[in-house]
């Protein structure tokens, strides 16, 4: 693993990828970020720009949650992955 | 002088003991009795009320009030007053110069001298004419207490003539004017004017008359209507009514009754004092013989009654003696001696674990108590634990358990709060809990938890979104496949994929329903066999179920913690369920831990 991490960035240490939101309306925003940057940059901007608090939504990758200190290169991810985002969900009774 | 004295007093109390025990036990015995509501009760009041003596006798019970009705000291009943003469007329002197009956009074009383003559001579003979019956004046009222007259034959009732209204109306009417007294007194009684001549006490307090003119209506339905005169609230010869009244609520005979019952009682419990200090013997063994009379009569009062062994024997007071004697509060003396006697009477159900059966019954119930509490786990929490709880779960903000790639903040741990509702955070934390111990233990089936979104985005999407969700796992080589299903928004509930016995469980901690459920999984199922395994799912054999014979929830909030407990179970491998609705506070506090230890235990 430790090679790995260490090989990538050289590979890719300027190499971007572009990531797509998915939100729970099924709207899609594209993103292209570095691989190694955290993506607590991505999350945010997408808060911002949809105007929802980040404590109120979850990001997953392949049904996993997603971390602000998270990079796209420690959750493997490639070039036009999809992240979806979703509602927090609240239950008690009927 | 003195030694003389102090015997006679002596005789006296000893009189006055025996008397209050003789008041206490047949007081005692009225009260025993009135928990007897056998048929039997009249025929055992009467013999009692011959055993309770005279001194029990000068004061009704809430029972015989109805039927006995003390008059200047002598008990009547119901039967005697029907036979009074309600209708007797009043022997008076003929008085020329009376103007309207209004001015009767006035004129009586100038007459008392020649009333109160004819009355004395009256009440020596012992005539019972009706006719000549006298009749009593204000002044004799006054001087002795009324004496009723018992009647043999009752007295043709006299129709008042209702055909004129306001014919009774004197004051309007110009032939009173030129009647005499005696004209008066010779009408029917509801023509006679002021009631000034009955002498009961009450005369002066109102007009009878001025009553009856303001309702002359109402005066004659009522009197119709009534099927006996006497009880017409109208009457104008209603005397006797009112002697009953008066009687009753005669503050003078309160306060008799009330001194006689007092002193009886205070002689009583002056025994029991001195029982205590064990200074009188006499008075000791009198009350050793009073419990044995109590016992004996209780005894021998739950052999007769049946019914009165299911109710639990106890002294309790009549209502009457409390309100109508003894005011609204009960005096100590009174509670003491209800009290010791209380303490002498057999708890109710004392033979109930002599039943056959029983033991065995109960032993039982123990073995399948413990056996419960053992499989039930019941979390136990320390000090520090409780004190690490509550300090989670106060108010505040910020990042608490950051672990399995997730950060759950204050306010998601603040959904385990009593009462409030789970949100996704939690529950995703909680099965990332119980993945990471079943993969920590190899006791325990292996299982995957889905994520909450997962069958929600399955049931909105469909199966290509969540195709790669499962790129890490492989589904059919497990034992369980749990999944968390947010149902309609508002309510969590459990799927379970028993990979092994081949069968698909619903499980609602509200006892719902969800076949839409069933037919995504399959689907999922079948796709995702499809994607992974590149052949398509064997179904056979594969059942659906939901259970309904599983915890169940009583609120409107806990049914996150039921799925959460689900799912917990069915990682253990557990077919049957072993916690309740009491249990969720308790697993609250064990989901908090669990989630601060980042770690659950097996």
């Amino acid at each position: 693993m430790g090679d790995q991490e260490d090989k990538k960035p050289e590979a890719g240490a300027v190499e971007h990828i572009n990531l797509k939101v998915v939100g729970a309306d099924q709207s899609e925003v594209f993103f292209k970020i570095k691989r190694s940057t955290q993506l607590k940059k991505l999350m945010e901007a997408y808060c911002e720009r949809q105007g929802k608090s980040l404590n109120s939504v979850r990001f997953l990758y392949d049904g996993e949650r997603v971390q602000t200190t998270n990079t796209p290169n420690e959750l493997e991810m490639e070039d036009g992955d999809s992240i979806d985002v979703m509602v927090e969900q609240v239950g008690g009774s009927f | 002088m003195a030694p003389t004295k102090r015997k006679q007093a002596v005789v006296e109390s000893s009189d006055y003991t025996k008397k209050a025990k003789l008041m206490l036990i047949g007081g005692l015995e009225g009260i025993a009795g009135w928990f007897l509501k056998a048929p039997e009760i009249d025929q055992q009041r009467t013999l009692k009320q011959q055993r309770r003596g005279d001194w029990i006798g000068a004061y009704p019970s809430a029972r015989d009030r109805r039927e006995e009705y003390y008059i200047g000291g002598v008990a009547y009943s119901e039967e005697d007053l029907d036979h009074v003469d309600p209708y007797r007329p009043v022997k008076r002197p003929a008085i020329t110069s009376s103007t309207s009956p209004l001015s009767l009074s006035s004129s009586a009383s100038s007459s008392s001298a020649k009333s109160s003559e004819t009355s004395a001579t009256s009440t020596d003979s012992p005539s019972l004419d009706r006719q000549h019956r006298p009749s009593l004046s204000p002044l004799d009222s006054e001087s002795r207490p009324y004496q009723l007259q018992p009647y043999t034959k009752p007295p043709p009732v006299i129709a008042p003539d209702f055909g004129e209204s306001r014919a009774w109306d004197l004051s309007s009417s110009a032939s009173s004017k030129n009647s005499t007294l005696d004209d008066i007194l010779s009408r029917p009684f509801e023509n006679r004017g002021g009631n000034t001549l009955r002498g009961n006490g009450f005369s002066s307090r109102f007009d009878q008359d001025a009553l009856l003119r303001a309702r002359p209506r109402v005066y004659a339905s009522k009197v119709q209507k009534s099927g006996s005169l006497l009880q017409s609230k109208y009457y104008n010869d209603d005397s006797i009514t009112r002697q009953r009244t008066f009687e009753r609520h005669s503050s003078e005979n309160q306060k008799a009754v009330q001194s006689r019952l007092r002193a009886a009682l205070h002689g009583t419990i002056g025994a029991l004092r001195s029982e205590s200090t064990k200074a009188d013997r006499d008075a000791a063994d009198d009350v050793t013989n009073m419990h044995r009379v109590i016992r004996a009569y209780n005894r021998g009062a739950l052999d007769e009654d049946d019914s009165a062994q299911q109710r639990k024997p106890s002294l309790r007071l009549p209502a009457w003696t409390r309100t109508m004697y003894l005011g609204n509060r009960e005096p100590t003396w009174l509670k003491n001696i209800r009290d010791v006697v209380n303490r002498s009477l057999p708890p109710s159900i004392e033979n109930q674990n002599k039943l056959p059966g029983y033991q065995a019954i109960s032993d039982e119930h123990d073995r399948i108590e413990q056996e419960l509490a053992a499989e039930r786990r019941g979390p136990v929490f320390t000090v520090e634990d409780e004190k690490r709880i509550k300090a989670v779960l106060a108010p505040g903000h910020g990042p608490v358990v950051d672990g399995f790639n997730m950060t759950l903040n204050k306010h998601d741990l603040h959904t385990l709060r009593p009462g409030e509702w789970l949100n996704d955070s939690v529950i995703d934390f909680y099965s990332q809990l119980i993945m990471d111990r079943s993969k920590k233990t190899p006791s325990l089936p292996r299982v995957h938890v889905f994520t909450t979104h997962f069958f929600s985005t399955l049931a909105e999407h469909g199966y290509e979104k969540i195709r790669r969700w499962t790129k890490k796992v492989d589904l059919f080589a497990l034992d369980y496949v749990l999944v968390p299903v947010h149902c309609s928004g508002n309510h969590w509930t459990t799927a379970v994929i028993d990979m092994k016995k081949k069968k698909i469980e619903y499980l609602d901690s509200l006892m719902g329903n969800n076949p839409k459920c069933f037919v995504l999984l399959r689907g999922y199922l079948e796709s995702e066999h499809k994607d992974k395994k590149k052949t398509p799912f064997d179904f056979a054999g594969w059942t659906d179920n939901s259970p309904k014979n599983i915890p169940k929830q009583r609120n409107g909030f806990d049914c996150g913690v039921f799925t959460c407990t689900f799912i917990e179970c069915k990682s253990r491998g557990m077919d049957k369920f072993v916690f309740s609705q009491k249990d969720m506070e308790a697993l609250r506090k064990h989901m908090v831990l669990s989630i601060l230890n980042q770690s659950l235990s097996v």
